[in-house]
């Protein structure tokens, strides 16, 4: 998607501050832009640019009529993008632009100091990892100033070879951002196979690591971490006998036979990670065998925390006595492992990255291109610095209470501020004086990634974002609505048009005391009273709140927010609480992925919010399904609240910044893109993510909303598109798995089987097998004990050719059943 | 005794505290910039970088707080005069009254700022700098080559000064003070 984009550098630009004249553009390479070259020239110098030795600033081009480019050639995609046509749009394609900037204090030099400036211009919104070949091709510049330098750097970036990334979908992308697994999707990188590993399998006869991930299941060729592992009891007879279950249920009954082998005695393998089943004196043979087959890391971790918690009675490995320290060893030594061939060096340590390198004048500049990123996601933002930044005890807010900004009153969390500002659409400026514009530039593609869910919920906002602006160019980007602007200069405070203001260096947060008018809030409280009036059907679809319950909540939001102007402040609103709970976990050290999880999450929960406020306030919704309750035999949809009053609380809360949002152009966007998700997505016919909320959150769950969901889930994951969807709505930081593991355990046997049903096909993924080994010991092991239950079954059946009654005698279940029904 | 005086400065600037916003334009090296270094630090250096754009900074003399805004000169950069200089108190137009080759132009880049509707009325201080070259140009020739006499409707000054030896800076201190409110 991104890597289609024509050439990864379109121009290359530079520009010097001439003493005489200002600011300049001196070359454009390969032919002129067509854009205004003053404006160019002083985007590329920034203001007090001679005071720092250096400085990146990130502009954009094409976004108004002002700074559209014409060039006299084509470029050869400008016209057929067929990503933005899709939306009924004509306008051009963004250019982003990364500059450079450097003052060279030199006494020679008349006045002391050369001040000059290269930039890059691409479609790729990554354009960090240009930040090396600009630094060369700048000191080259300095060195032996010529246009040879720019062309050099022209054609240095669009030698670039990237042909070899895989390009991901939007769910892989979800997945792969939400994991820290350096082999996420490393079947992905297909070019190169590795014939070695293979063989170091002993005796795996079918064992190929075919790396695509659409692999023949009637052949049986899955790589080793595909499936189950059955090792035969007698290890010593032909080595380890590796097989994969999924081969054909026939091959491997009959091949079997031989070995009669039951559940009581064999290991399973997991991908790399084992469980024991059985009696103690197959263990020590068994690990041989996993020494073999098994990836090193999630082993060793995986076996020591089961020996620091001792559970022997759920996994029966007790592998204490049986040298545990050889265990060990034989991991740490030089054992092929599974995860081996897609480690395989020269393509990526790290597969969220695709490693590729641009020669420039005989170095080999390392590139690590980010895979999982969003167009709305540009440059190397930190979400974690922009909350910290605001978030210090300096931070001051000031101005009037507007309620698309205020949603919790003066208590409302400076982030949740520019949240609100984002998606409510206001102008926001912000302000560094004296700070470096390339740092003012980060924090403006921080706050689009903030607004937008790291680029995978909402857009529209990097196309109206200008990382940084000056006065230069008439000031064009002031009358674009609902700005994004970085700027150094000071003026802007007093002369600008703007509506939130985020002074960098001093922490001020200032909402222009002109909002009222800008932006009068029309109809506030606005969804109250629909809400209180339409509390009768609301309760009429049986909620499991008592009736009173709910009018009353109702009624008293109504009447607070009427009488107190809804800016009630409360210290413990949602909102509060997430950002706490955010700036906890950044003081405890977890990283940038994690924050932008989170902040993914909560955009997507807040528009699932704002489509069932739309729902109560205009009686249908364009954002999502429509909320429906479970009713036999039909799944629920919507948002999913623990309960009702919740949901009312929420809904008060929430309603003027969803009135702010729905007049933006993000909110049409959002409305765009569901009808286009709904269409296209893998999974059709029902709310997958509304069934895993009803999992997650909701307490005595109905068993018969359990098997509809359950089994729903299982009819729709039969295809690579299929899971890898359901895993997008399951990432690690959220319990993973976790919710459909438990449905293993639940009394009914078709609710088992039909879980069983989902890890099975998952299992049959590389990416499935790695949320499988997320799973805590206690779940796999029940998975892997009733896979093995139902594999012995169809064997049984298939050597019997007697079809035993459906659901009967399965001994490992039934007694699960008897056990939680006795509880 | 200082100390003493130091102290009535501090009480004075707590009780009279008064400000005034400055913009300093001119062409390029005119000596903007080391007139904001000098009143501001006292520091004077023949090599000053060429400003970027602009230059802020606030300077406090006296009871007096000063926000000035240094304006680059280049010609590139004449078009944004006008938004620094909207809404200040005073208007300082520095020149080079050692380089009468650019009078021409300096005359044509000062009318054309005051002809500016937003600017109407700013008090307007012309600096004849540079006045240790012995070529420099008298404060009568300036407002003769400059055509000062033909500005109206607003408060007109002109000295002859010098940042390097400072002369005449204690007069034009005070001239901006008496902007301040």
């Amino acid at each position: 998607m991104a890597l289609s984009k024509g050439p990864h550098c379109s121009f290359v630009l530079l520009a010097e501050f001439d003493i005489d004249s200002g600011a300049q553009l001196t070359y454009q390479f390969p032919q002129p832009l067509g854009a205004d070259e003053g404006l160019l020239a002083n985007l590329m110098l920034p203001d007090g640019a001679e005071r720092h030795l250096e400085d990146w600033t990130i502009f954009f081009l094409n976004q108004t009529p002002f700074n559209t480019i014409a060039p006299v050639l084509a470029l050869e995609t400008t016209e057929s993008n067929g990503d933005q046509s899709n939306d009924g749009e004509s306008r051009p394609e963004l250019i982003y632009v990364l500059n450079l900037v450097r003052t060279k204090h030199d006494k020679t030099a008349r006045r002391g100091a050369v001040v000059k400036a290269m930039a890059i211009c691409t479609r790729h919104p990554f354009i960090q990892i240009f930040k090396p070949v600009l630094l060369l091709a700048l000191d080259d510049y300095f060195a032996n100033p010529s246009q040879d330098c720019l062309a050099r750097l022209f054609d240095a970036i669009n030698s670039m070879d990237i042909s070899g990334a895989p390009v991901l979908t939007r769910y892989e992308r979800f997945i792969m951002r939400a994991s820290e697994r350096k082999d996420i999707f490393a079947e992905k990188f297909a070019s190169a196979k590795i014939p070695d590993s293979s063989l170091n399998l002993s005796g795996s006869h079918n064992m190929q690591t075919k790396l695509q991930h659409k692999t023949t299941s009637s052949t049986g060729s899955h790589s080793s971490e595909d499936g189950i592992l059955i090792r035969g009891r007698n290890p010593y007879n032909d080595g380890v006998r590796e097989r994969s279950m999924t081969e054909g249920s026939t091959t491997s009954a009959q091949q079997q036979q031989p070995h009669p082998s039951s559940p009581s005695d064999s290991s399973f393998s997991l991908g790399g990670s084992a469980v024991w089943v059985g009696d103690e004196s197959v263990i020590l043979d068994s690990q041989v065998g996993v020494a073999i087959g098994g990836g090193p890391g999630s082993v060793t971790s995986g076996t020591s925390t089961l020996a620091s918690r001792g559970r022997r009675s759920t996994d029966a490995s007790s592998s204490s006595s049986h040298g545990f320290s050889k265990e060990h060893n034989a991991y740490s030594g030089a054992i092929p492992t599974t995860s081996d061939p897609h480690l395989r060096s020269g393509i990526s340590k790290d597969t969220h990255f695709f490693q590729t390198s641009i020669a420039y004048k005989g170095h080999q500049l390392p590139i690590k291109l980010p895979l999982a990123t969003f167009p709305e996601e540009v440059g190397d933002y930190s979400l974690i610095q922009l909350i910290q930044t605001f978030s210090t005890q300096i931070v001051t807010v000031s101005g009037p209470l507007h309620p698309h900004l205020h949603t919790n009153g003066s208590l409302t969390h400076p982030i949740i501020i520019l949240f609100n500002a984002l998606v409510t659409g206001k102008r926001i400026l912000f302000l560094g004086h004296n700070i470096p514009a390339g740092q003012v530039a980060n924090y403006v593609l921080s706050a689009c990634a903030l607004g937008s869910g790291c680029g995978a919920i909402l857009r529209g906002f990097i196309e109206r974002a200008f990382p940084y602006a000056g006065l230069a160019g008439g000031e064009d980007w002031v009358n674009t609505p609902a700005y994004i602007a970085g700027v150094t200069n000071p003026i802007f405070e007093t002369s600008g048009s703007w509506d939130l203001l985020m002074d960098i260096g001093t922490g001020r947060v200032v909402v222009h005391r002109d909002i009222h008018t800008s932006f009068p809030p029309t109809i506030t409280p606005p969804a109250i009273a629909p809400l209180v009036s339409r509390t009768g059907t609301i309760r009429a679809e049986g909620s499991a709140a008592s009736e009173e319950d709910i009018a009353r909540i109702a009624t008293r939001d109504g009447k607070e927010s009427s009488q107190k102007s809804d800016f009630a402040a409360k210290p413990d609103s949602l909102d509060n609480l997430f950002i706490e709970d955010l700036i906890s976990a950044i003081t405890s050290h977890f990283g940038e992925t994690l924050v932008r999880m989170r902040f993914t999450e909560y955009v997507a929960r807040f528009v699932r919010l704002a489509s069932r406020y739309e729902e109560v306030a205009a009686g249908s919704t364009k954002l999502g399904y429509s909320s429906a309750p479970f009713v036999d035999g039909s799944l629920g949809s919507g948002i999913v609240f623990p309960d009702e009053a919740a949901a009312f609380k929420e809904l008060a809360a929430n309603a003027s910044r969803i009135e702010g949002w729905r007049r933006s152009k993000s909110y049409q966007y959002c409305t765009i893109d569901f009808r286009k998700h709904q269409a296209t997505n893998a999974i059709q016919g029902f709310d997958l993510l509304h069934q895993l909320s009803r999992l997650r959150l909701v307490k005595n769950l109905s068993d018969g909303e359990v098997e509809l969901i359950v089994r729903s889930i299982a009819e729709n994951v039969q295809s690579y598109e299929q899971v890898v969807e359901l895993l997008a709505y399951m990432p690690p930081h959220a319990g993973g798995l976790q919710p459909l593991s438990f449905c293993l355990f639940h009394q009914q046997e078709s609710v088992r089987e039909a879980t069983l049903d989902i890890f099975n096909e998952l299992r049959s993924h590389p990416v499935g097998v790695i949320f499988l080994q997320g799973l805590n010991h206690f779940q796999r092991y029940a998975y892997v004990r009733q896979a093995h239950a139902r594999e012995l079954r169809v064997k049984e059946n298939s050597s019997q050719l007697i079809p035993p009654p459906l659901f009967t005698s399965r001994t490992p279940s039934n007694r699960s059943e008897v056990s939680l029904s006795g509880l | 005794m200082s100390f003493f005086s130091s102290v009535l400065v501090w009480f004075s600037s707590i009780f009279f505290a008064k400000a005034a916003e400055i913009s300093v334009v001119g062409l390029q090296a005119s000596g903007k910039t080391s007139f904001v270094n000098v009143i501001g630090s006292g520091q004077w250096s023949e090599d000053v970088v060429p400003t970027v754009s602009f230059n802020y900074r606030k300077v406090r003399k006296g009871a007096v707080t000063f926000k000035i805004w240094d304006v680059a000169g280049q010609p590139k950069f004449r078009s944004m005069w006008e938004r620094y200089c909207n809404g200040v108190d005073a208007v300082v137009f520095v020149v080079d009254s050692a380089d009468q080759e650019k009078f021409d132009t300096v005359r044509f880049e000062l009318h054309q700022l005051l002809a500016q509707p937003s600017l109407t009325g700013v008090p307007l201080l012309v600096l004849g700098n540079k006045n240790d070259v012995a070529s420099h140009a008298s404060v009568k020739d300036l407002i003769r080559e400059l055509e000062l006499d033909k500005i109206q409707g607003r408060p007109v000054s002109c000295y002859s000064c010098s940042m390097k030896s400072q002369h005449n800076l204690d007069i034009v201190l005070r001239w901006l003070a008496e902007r301040s409110h």
